[in-house]
């Protein structure tokens, strides 16, 4: 089914996208938190504005990146068995693994947490401690890692699917 | 022993998820999957109550905005750029030609290199595949024998549980420093101490630079009554060394990193500052040295990406898992079984030990740790047993547990990369004097506790006010039974 196959290409694009976007935001961490001696030490001030923003880009770099990571296949697996597999038992344990595990886990995450985004980007909530505002991107990143994982989610069973599809099975060999 | 049905789930949920990792699935969300499948289907029965879930945003909030684990990205962009760029080959070439003509510098020089490498990678597979496709080349060529070669790549590789600014013990201290204040607060104590990851680096010190020593000690002895067994390369024999290159390759990388596990453990910088100001020195080093452009960068960050992203989603993933274990009463369960058994504080160290040493046969330390120490921990601690000593003998174990044949996982990972003219029996042999020199330095630690406690007790200031940990209150989390009163809590840096 080709129509499968694009879906799971756009899905990967998308994850690409963001991912080769994010990734730079951990040069973003590095030179905050590498601000924070001189500013502190040196300067008497804004480090705490500084650290406040740090902890939004490091956070944003796993939340935006975990989609990427998905498609580039970087979560790790147990995988003495797995290697040994053939190409159809791995599909399938991909498209169920899927659908069974990580979207209900991201369905609930999202069910769960769309109230809590909503009302702090509402309020515009602001760091508790430091006052600093801001502090519902922070939350918001929750929604865009919902979606980013589901968007990648969709594409992986997508593309598993398709080569269930395509393989033949074991009783037709 | 099992006293409600909630508790036969709690047991089934653990069992089930072992089966279910075998499927190869990623880990994070076959955790994640078997968490939510066992608490529909006990919320079905009645067994639990679903809406527990409702903290699973909160607690990924948590993982966001915890202030220590800021530092897992900054020792993996750091790890990756040595890794990336030619620093760990100059490396190894540099301080192999240190030792000129003598037998064993590559091996002396692939534990240096592990040194250096394993505490920021997180991964005792990664740390043994690029150790294995630097250093065992380069070994094999020279004439090395293959068992003593695949010996030192394998323990080398394994540094990285037990070394300092080992990435494993950012995460176990994260963890044991939760499980320390909700022990303290079951025992009614005020919160006045909290762990600190400084203590904790400051109790590795000992015995990781004790085993390293010893590593050290047998690869020299190996030198000196078999020399044919560790030649030096032909192409060191060759070059000759010159002394300002030496000190350009070697002693800025392996400065900058002393200097900043000094920094940390003086309490001069935090941690996480520590790793940004490493991360900025390895970038302008690489930089200056023409190793990385802008290309070069851009992998180097998308590696980063990945990699941090693995780690944080599998912190989602353990904890989705530790909530439910929870929900279903499980910890209670474990609370009992633990201080049921004999020997004190000793009986429940050690089966806690033996599960994890079982562990590390299937599972990588990261995963171990997110596994094990939330659910196993805060019983022992509440039974008394010092935290910091905990942290280190878990970290020895599992350090021990990889190297163990046929299973254990820094093997695995060396078969991938060995060439075939390496059998496996002979990295089976191989690693057979470092699992002893592993077992002494298990003992020494199980038995002389001293040398893990008295360095960071010690030397730790009182209310010095700059502790390592993390700023912020623990993740809004339902299992800390209150908050300790505000001036009690870490300091907000």
């Amino acid at each position: 089914m080709p129509a499968l196959g694009r879906i799971a290409d756009f899905c990967d694009a998308i994850s690409d996208a963001t991912g080769r976007w994010a990734a730079w935001l951990v040069l973003g961490v590095v030179g905050l938190l590498f601000a924070q001696v001189p500013l502190r030490e040196f300067f008497h001030g804004g480090h705490i504005v500084a650290n406040d923003i740090g902890q939004v880009v490091h956070a944003a770099v796993f939340m935006l990146g975990a989609a990427y990571a998905f498609r580039w296949d970087g979560h790790v697996r147990v995988d003495i068995f797995h290697q040994r597999m053939d190409a159809r038992m791995r599909a399938l344990v991909e498209f169920a693994g899927t659908a069974l595990f990580l979207l209900p886990w991201l369905a609930l995450l999202g069910w769960f947490g769309w109230p809590i985004v909503l009302n702090s980007w509402v309020e515009r909530e602001a760091f508790a401690e430091t006052y600093t505002p801001g502090y519902f991107l922070l939350k918001a990143l929750l929604a865009a890692f919902v979606a980013l994982m589901g968007i990648q989610a969709l594409g992986h069973a997508a593309r598993a699917l398709a080569a269930l599809l395509a393989l033949p099975s074991n009783s037709e060999r | 022993m099992v006293q409600s049905t909630g508790e036969v789930l709690a047991l089934a949920m653990f069992g089930a998820v072992f089966v279910l990792l075998m499927f190869g699935f990623p880990v994070a969300f076959t955790l994640m999957g078997t968490a939510v499948a066992f608490a529909f289907v006990g919320d079905l029965f009645g067994l639990f109550d679903f809406h527990l879930l409702s903290a699973l945003p909160l607690r990924v909030v948590g993982l966001m905005e915890n202030d220590l684990l800021q530092a897992v990205p900054l020792f993996l962009y750091l790890g990756v750029v040595l890794e990336r760029t030619t620093l760990a080959a100059d490396l190894l070439q540099g301080l192999s030609g240190l030792f000129g003509r003598r037998a064993g510098g590559i091996g002396i020089a692939s534990f240096i290199i592990g040194m250096l490498l394993a505490p920021m990678t997180g991964a005792v597979g990664a740390t043994v595949l690029t150790i294995g496709l630097l250093a065992l080349p380069s070994m094999l060529d020279a004439g090395y024998d293959k068992r003593l070669a695949s010996g030192i790549v394998c323990s080398a590789g394994t540094l990285g549980t037990i070394l300092p600014p080992s990435i494993v013990l950012i995460l176990l201290g994260d963890f044991m420093q939760r499980a320390t204040i909700e022990a303290q607060l079951a025992r009614g104590e005020l919160v006045t101490t909290p762990l600190t990851i400084k203590q904790i680096y400051l109790g590795a010190v000992v015995p990781a630079g004790l085993l390293l020593a010893l590593y050290i000690a047998y690869v020299v002895a190996v030198a000196i009554f078999a020399p044919a067994r560790c030649p030096p390369s032909a192409a060191t024999l060759a070059r000759k060394v010159s002394w300002v290159r030496l000190i350009g390759t070697l002693f800025v990388p392996l400065g900058l990193i002393l200097a900043m596990l000094a920094a940390i453990v003086t309490g001069l910088v935090y941690t996480v500052e520590a790793a940004a100001i490493g991360a900025v020195g390895a970038t302008i080093y690489a930089f200056v040295r023409g190793q990385l452009d802008w290309s070069r960068l851009g992998e180097t960050v998308r590696s980063v990406l990945k990699l941090t992203s693995m780690v944080f989603v599998l912190l989602m993933g353990a904890t989705t898992f530790s909530l439910v274990f929870r929900g279903f009463g499980g910890d209670l369960l474990v609370t009992r079984l633990l201080t049921g058994l004999p020997g004190g504080t000793l009986g429940p160290v050690a089966a806690v030990m033996a599960v994890c040493f079982g562990l590390g046969f299937f599972l990588d330390a990261l995963e171990i740790v997110l596994l094990v120490v939330p659910i196993a921990m805060p019983p022992l601690l509440l039974l008394g047993v010092d935290p910091v000593w905990l942290s280190v003998l878990t970290a020895v174990n599992l350090q021990t547990s990889f190297l163990l044949p046929p299973f254990g996982f820094a093997l695995f990972f060396l078969r991938g990369v060995a060439p075939k003219s390496v059998a496996t029996v002979d990295i089976y042999r191989g690693v057979a004097p470092f699992i002893a020199i592993q077992l002494v330095g298990l003992a020494l630690v199980w038995l002389v506790p001293g040398i893990v406690t008295t360095l960071p007790h010690g030397w730790e200031r009182p209310a010095a006010g700059r502790s390592v940990g993390p700023a912020r209150s623990p993740a809004p989390d339902e299992f800390v039974p209150e908050q300790p009163p505000e001036e009690l809590r870490p300091k907000q840096r």
